[in-house]
């Protein structure tokens, strides 16, 4: 095992059981990242990238294999461990923005730092800050029905860098978004994970995007392939 | 961080947009406080009840200390004990008493009654009988010799009005066996009443040595009442800490004393009672019958929470999606499930503080709101009677709610704080127990199921 590797994937399987038939999804997915880098992962549309990043994210255990990032054993980690990775070690970005309709573009921001126990001030102070590097500093009062859909999705990117996260995961970021505004949320995405030095797992149909990775991957057929 | 986190949201979730979920939330709170109200209203209610209707009997009937002869006792006897007994510090009042039997009747009919030779003096020594004491008409006084003061029910049943003529027949042992019975000419005084007619239905009052010179001293009892400064304090297991040990202040240290004292003065022919030893079982047949109450009331109280409980379990079938957000950026199921639990508790509080506020404030006005409802039950009664009556109804009897006969005329208030502390406790608890369901739900949220959905 390479000491730099931060995240560390061997012969993950994934499979889903549908009827009688079992469906099976990522088949021995091997893969090292190491620190600091940025990976971009392309496929064909249900060929299993949303699962993957799941797998890497804490939200979903593989069927077989070993997973390993941050030093936390994925495939054997209790509830309560899984809490924890998801809270210290990643950041999360759907597709769909996800942010609480009932909170502020701040207060969103906000809650993942009070959830891992930090200081108020701190916090306040940390989550203005990112949304002022997205360039939302002018909406921080704003609710999610106030901004576009851009604007929310930097949000989300600002939400899942509160804490940190030594990996930040990004699915399809842009994909709900024209142009432009994907150019924007891209650019910041990348800026902000470059220079905090986090490392960054992007699943993208957006080939431009998927090329400003430092390492372009193909899942097919279950497996990831050098591009 | 993470607690104020858990209660920012649930506070956001409880009132945060004024949409359907806090229309919920706050009928569940409605309905709580409201559930609140009979429990509070008859802690309330009945403590000033209890206490009504024991300080009746004390005061008009048992005293604070009573003796009771063993056996019969000359006159002068006790004409010296009682002297002795005045000489306690702590005592107000003592005084014989003389009761027996008769048979009251007057030109309109009779009954059995309980004549209580009591010395004329007691209305103008005994201040807690004069109290409790209401004169109706004509005034208590027994100066006279053929003086005689009758209850409220006697004077309905037979007609009687103050200088109306009483005849009372008495009955004693004959030498040559048998019974010879004696009729007595009383004119009435005065009619009275304690304000609870369970108590005086049966009462004439006659002079003691009047009481004296009819009653067969074998059937009849004589008393020596005695009242005190502190009577709460001469007995009283509310009195009482865990230990046992009494939580007195001086004056009822002293109080405490008194029985002893008595007892010693009056010696092994007279039997000494507390007013707590003579009314102990009707007090605590009276305690019991308010807890089964109280209890009952509880229950609705729980019946309400179920409201909370769904009204919860939709607030988290409605943000489940959120919740899953929640748990996918690093909230635990211990946080999630403590946003419902803190929901629960809120709900409980407010609820409680309403269902308190509105069962104090009807407790309050309790006599009020009962005379309002009275008449107004009357009113819709009589206009049925008068539509009845011509068709050849019976008009109906005039209806009471809580009858005199059975009850306190008027319901004294009296606010029970640490029980209704006790009962707020309970309501909120129940509510956030009731929240433990939709909390253990929220908690199992799994984050995948519910954002792929979307
Ligand atoms: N819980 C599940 N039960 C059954 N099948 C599932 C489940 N989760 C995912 N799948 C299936 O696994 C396959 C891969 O899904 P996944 O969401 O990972 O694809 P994807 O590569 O992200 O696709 P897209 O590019 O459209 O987002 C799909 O066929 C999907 O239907
Ligand atoms: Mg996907």
């Amino acid at each position: 095992m390479n000491d730099r590797a931060l995240i560390e994937l061997q012969g993950v399987e994934k499979w889903f059981q549908t009827g009688g038939e079992r469906l099976r999804i990522l088949a021995g997915v091997d893969l090292t990242v190491e620190s600091g880098t940025a990976v971009a992962i392309t496929g064909e549309s249900g060929c299993g990238k949303t699962t993957l990043l799941n797998i890497i994210g804490g939200l979903e255990a593989p069927s077989a294999g070993t997973a390993v990032a941050a030093g936390y054993r994925l495939n054997a980690a209790d509830e309560s461990e899984l809490t924890d990775y998801r809270r210290s070690v990643v950041g999360l970005v759907f597709q769909f923005h996800f942010l609480l309709k009932d909170f502020t573009a701040l207060e969103n921001v906000l809650l993942p730092a009070y959830m891992a126990g930090c200081r108020r001030e701190a916090a306040e102070k940390r989550a203005a800050e990112l949304l002022r590097e997205v360039g939302l500093g002018e909406r921080l009062q704003h609710f999610p029905h106030q901004l576009s859909g851009g604007e929310r999705q930097r949000t989300a990117v600002a939400r899942a860098l509160v804490n940190e996260p030594r990996i930040m995961l990004a699915d399809e970021p842009t994909g709900n978004l024209d142009e432009q505004n994907s150019e924007l949320v891209a650019d910041t995405l990348f800026a902000l994970v470059r220079s905090r030095g986090t490392t960054l797992l992007l699943v993208t149909h957006d080939r431009g995007l998927a090329e400003r990775g430092d390492r372009l991957l193909r899942l097919e057929r279950g497996n990831l392939v050098g591009v | 961080m993470k607690r104020r986190a858990v209660l920012w949201i649930a506070l956001r979730y409880l009132f945060g947009r004024g949409g359907r979920e806090t229309g919920r939330i706050i009928s569940a709170v409605l309905i709580i406080g409201l559930s609140l109200i009979p429990l509070v209203v008859v802690l309330q209610v009945a403590d000033g009840m209890i206490e009504g209707i024991v300080t009746r009997f004390i005061e008009t009937g048992t005293f604070h200390i009573r003796a009771a002869a063993r056996r019969s006792v000359e006159q002068d006897e006790i004409a010296d004990a009682l002297e002795s007994l005045r000489e306690i510090p702590g005592v107000r009042y003592a005084g014989a008493e003389l009761q027996g039997m008769g048979l009251a009747h007057s030109d309109r009919g009779r009954r059995g009654v309980t004549l209580r030779g009591v010395p004329p003096e007691l209305w103008e020594r005994d201040e807690g009988f004069r109290e409790y004491i209401e004169v109706r008409s004509g005034a208590f006084e027994l100066d006279d010799p053929a003086g005689a003061v009758i209850g409220t029910d006697t004077a309905a049943t037979l007609g009687l009005e103050p200088g109306d003529e009483l005849r009372v027949l008495t009955v004693r042992p004959s030498p040559r066996g048998g019974f010879l019975p004696r009729v007595t000419r009383f004119t009435v005084r005065g009619v009275v009443t304690t304000g609870y007619q369970e108590l005086d239905r049966l009462w004439v009052f006659v002079p003691y040595d009047r009481a004296r010179s009819i009653l067969d001293r074998s059937a009849a009892t004589e008393y020596i009442g005695l009242k005190v400064d502190e009577p709460l304090a001469l007995e009283n297991p509310l009195f009482r800490t865990g230990h046992g040990m009494p939580l007195l202040r001086d004056g009822e240290r002293d109080a405490r004393e008194i029985p002893v004292a008595v007892s010693s003065i009056l010696g092994a022919d007279w039997r000494v009672d507390t007013w707590y030893q003579a009314e102990r079982t009707r007090y605590i047949s009276f305690q019991t019958t308010k807890n089964l109450l109280s209890f009952i009331m509880l229950l609705i109280v729980c019946v309400a929470a179920v409201n909370i409980s769904s009204a919860l379990v939709l607030l988290s079938i409605e943000k489940q999606h959120e919740i899953a957000i929640l748990k996918s950026v690093g909230a635990a199921p211990r946080e999630i499930a403590g946003i419902f639990v803190v929901s629960g508790f809120i709900a409980g509080v407010l609820g409680t503080v309403l269902g308190m506020a509105a069962g104090m404030l009807i407790a309050v006005n309790i006599n009020e709101i009962m005379a309002a409802l009275e008449r107004m039950i009357n009113a819709f009664q009589a206009g049925a009677g008068l539509i009845a009556v011509p068709f050849g109804g019976v008009e109906p009897a005039p209806l009471e709610i809580l009858s005199a006969e059975f009850y306190l005329e008027r319901i004294p208030i009296r606010l029970a704080f640490p029980e209704l502390f006790a009962a707020a406790l309970a309501a909120i608890l129940i509510a956030t127990a009731a929240s433990l369901i939709p909390a253990r739900r929220a908690a199992a949220t799994r984050p995948l199921e519910v954002m792929r959905r979307h």
